[in-house]
């Protein structure tokens, strides 16, 4: 018996048993909260749940689908992420690797510079509405009260100019994020290159452009790749600040699908949601994996 | 020639310290603003020095049954440092066995790193409304298994590249002396990923602890935690700002400090490991 038990444990020290052993809690613990939940979400997309029937709700076919795809509400939805992602992480990166050049240059108090450029990635992010909800009040708020002071009359939290302040928001918050990794990049670059191209006379201008960033290319796609994603994640701030007004015009599609689930009390048309939400995702991170994947650093 | 160089370098130091200022300006604010007096806070100019008081901070900490500040603290510390040991735990073993075995080729470890990519609604809905089954709703215990979505992908792919430098000799010298794998994960590998594993926990703490919509949804009273229980302070009619910026400080101030702490490793983990 005893040397069965251990004949049984020298077999699982094994490397052949030993590497499924090692692995198998976190596939455990994935099958749990990943897979299972997913599944649910599937199924209840196609149910009327709520919370008072959740347990045993009405299959209602594709009923929330086709509400969804004719609703000019997720549309507009999806259209804001889009908008948001988009326009939030393209000056996220331009701001990014300006600062990351600026700071790549003989300074003399490197260090320092770089953590007070780093602290806003840090905040959690309803901290971050809640300062810029603070900062931007209409009564006593300082960016209203300079603005008017230098003749510009807009309420930033409009209609009109909600989404756009709710973008630079995040462009304040998740620049240094593009900054670290960009200039962390451009530390690790080999110097031959870039001597040659100076030796061979070019410009400032021109060793950047043809020397620096095709070497710096695969960083960009990583720092594209992952902002984008955490771009589309973004939620906590616009709750704070807006709750995705005033009227639609800052729902994001997880806003939208927030108030699917909690507001309005509708699980399934919320499941659905991010069903709809998932297929977007995917398209996006099939291209953004080879993106990484070409990138060769992983 | 020379005086034009040295006009750039001004050029960039000014430019530098505007950028440094539109940076941290907005956090000293809400700090500023957690010292003032209320008439200072809603003056309709505003205040860059005033006397400082102690007032809304002594109220945070008094009106538990409003703000039970020491609750809210307690469970974001107890949450935030479980998810992330039983991500390491869960993780370290996986992580060691992707690296030295290739366990379940480049599909796995990207499948894993796609998790990492899901926006958290996704698993919130559905995750949410197991938890009203399974009686999960409003516990630690619950978001402790939550947070895992987000850390456990995070922590496999950064403790696998910092495992893979590890050079596989020393292991097998240990092998070779006749200990089990097993032994040698434990007493060579796990010590010798010191490093790696700082960096994770580092990583992992910050971001559970900044963590809002789980806990804004799947908490009511008993689990909630700090990030929840501030902006919770922004309902109703009279925004009381001197006791919201105190609180948003006292949430902030932890996270802020670690985050210098893990500077070092910040460029690796936020990576997953692809740049060095």
């Amino acid at each position: 018996m005893l040397l069965t038990i251990k004949r049984i444990f020298s077999n699982l020290q094994k490397d052949r048993y030993i590497r499924y052993l090692l692995i198998l809690p976190l596939v455990i613990v994935l099958v749990l909260i990943v897979i299972y939940p997913f599944i649910y979400s599937i199924k209840i997309s196609f149910t009327n749940a709520y919370t008072s029937n959740y347990l045993h709700p009405k299959f209602v076919g594709l009923k929330n689908y086709i509400w969804l795809l004719r609703s000019p509400k997720f549309w507009n939805s999806v259209k804001v992420s889009l908008i948001f992602v988009g326009i939030a992480v393209f000056l996220e990166v331009l701001v990014g690797l300006g600062i990351a050049l600026l700071v790549n240059q003989r300074l003399k108090v490197k260090k320092i510079t770089i953590s007070l450029l780093l602290t806003p990635m840090f905040i959690a992010s309803a901290i971050v509405g809640i300062i810029f909800r603070l900062m931007l009040n209409e009564l006593y708020g300082v960016i209203p009260y300079y603005l008017t002071r230098l003749g510009i009359n807009q309420g930033l939290l409009s209609k009109r100019l909600a989404l756009f302040t709710v973008i630079l928001i995040d462009v304040w918050q998740w620049t240094p994020f593009v900054f670290l990794i960009l200039y962390a990049g451009l530390q690790t670059l080999p110097i031959e290159p870039l001597e040659a191209a100076m030796v061979d006379g070019a410009s400032k201008w021109q060793s950047f452009r043809f020397v620096v960033l095709p070497l710096l290319s695969p960083i960009l796609a990583i720092v594209v790749v992952f902002r984008m994603m955490d771009a589309f994640k973004a939620f906590d701030k616009i709750y704070v600040l807006t709750a995705g007004g005033p009227g639609d015009t800052t729902t994001t599609i997880n806003v939208f699908t927030y108030f699917q689930a909690y507001e309005f009390d509708n699980f399934g048309r919320a499941c659905a949601t991010t069903i709809l939400f998932l297929i977007l995702i995917t398209i996006l991170a099939k291209i953004s994996m080879s993106l990484l994947y070409k990138s060769k650093l992983y | 020639m020379k005086k034009k160089k040295v006009a750039a370098s001004i050029l960039t130091i000014v430019v530098l310290i505007g950028i440094i200022l539109i940076v941290n300006i907005p956090i000293v604010w809400l700090i500023m603003t957690s010292f003032k007096m209320r008439p200072d806070i809603i003056s309709d100019h505003p205040v860059w020095i005033f006397r400082p008081t102690l007032e809304h901070y002594i109220r945070v900490l008094a009106r538990k049954e409003v703000f039970p500040v020491d609750l809210y603290f307690s469970n974001s510390l107890i949450v935030t440092i479980s998810t992330t040991l039983l991500a390491i735990l869960i993780t370290f073993p996986a992580a060691y066995s992707i690296a030295r075995f290739n366990t379940g080729g480049r599909n796995l470890s990207f499948w894993i790193l796609s998790i990492r990519m899901l926006p958290p609604v996704v698993f919130l809905i559905p995750i949410g409304m197991l938890f009203m089954s399974y009686h999960l709703l409003d516990t630690k215990f619950g978001l402790i298994i939550v947070y895992l979505t987000f850390n456990i992908p995070f922590a496999t792919w950064t403790l696998k590249s910092f495992i893979e430098e590890i050079p596989r000799e020393i292991e097998e010298s240990a092998l070779i002396d006749g200990a089990g794998r097993l032994g040698v994960i434990t007493r060579v590998t796990f010590p010798l990923c010191a490093p790696g594993l700082v960096a994770v926990s580092l990583i992992c703490f910050i971001f559970s602890w900044n963590e809002f919509l789980y806990a804004l949804v799947l908490t009511s009273l008993r689990a909630v935690t700090m990030t929840v229980g501030t902006a919770r302070f922004l309902t109703g009619y009279a925004i009381w700002w001197g006791d919201i910026s105190a609180a948003a400080t006292v949430a902030m101030i932890p996270v802020i400090v670690l985050g210098f702490l893990s500077q070092k490793y910040l460029v690796r983990g936020l990576t997953l490991g692809a740049i060095k």
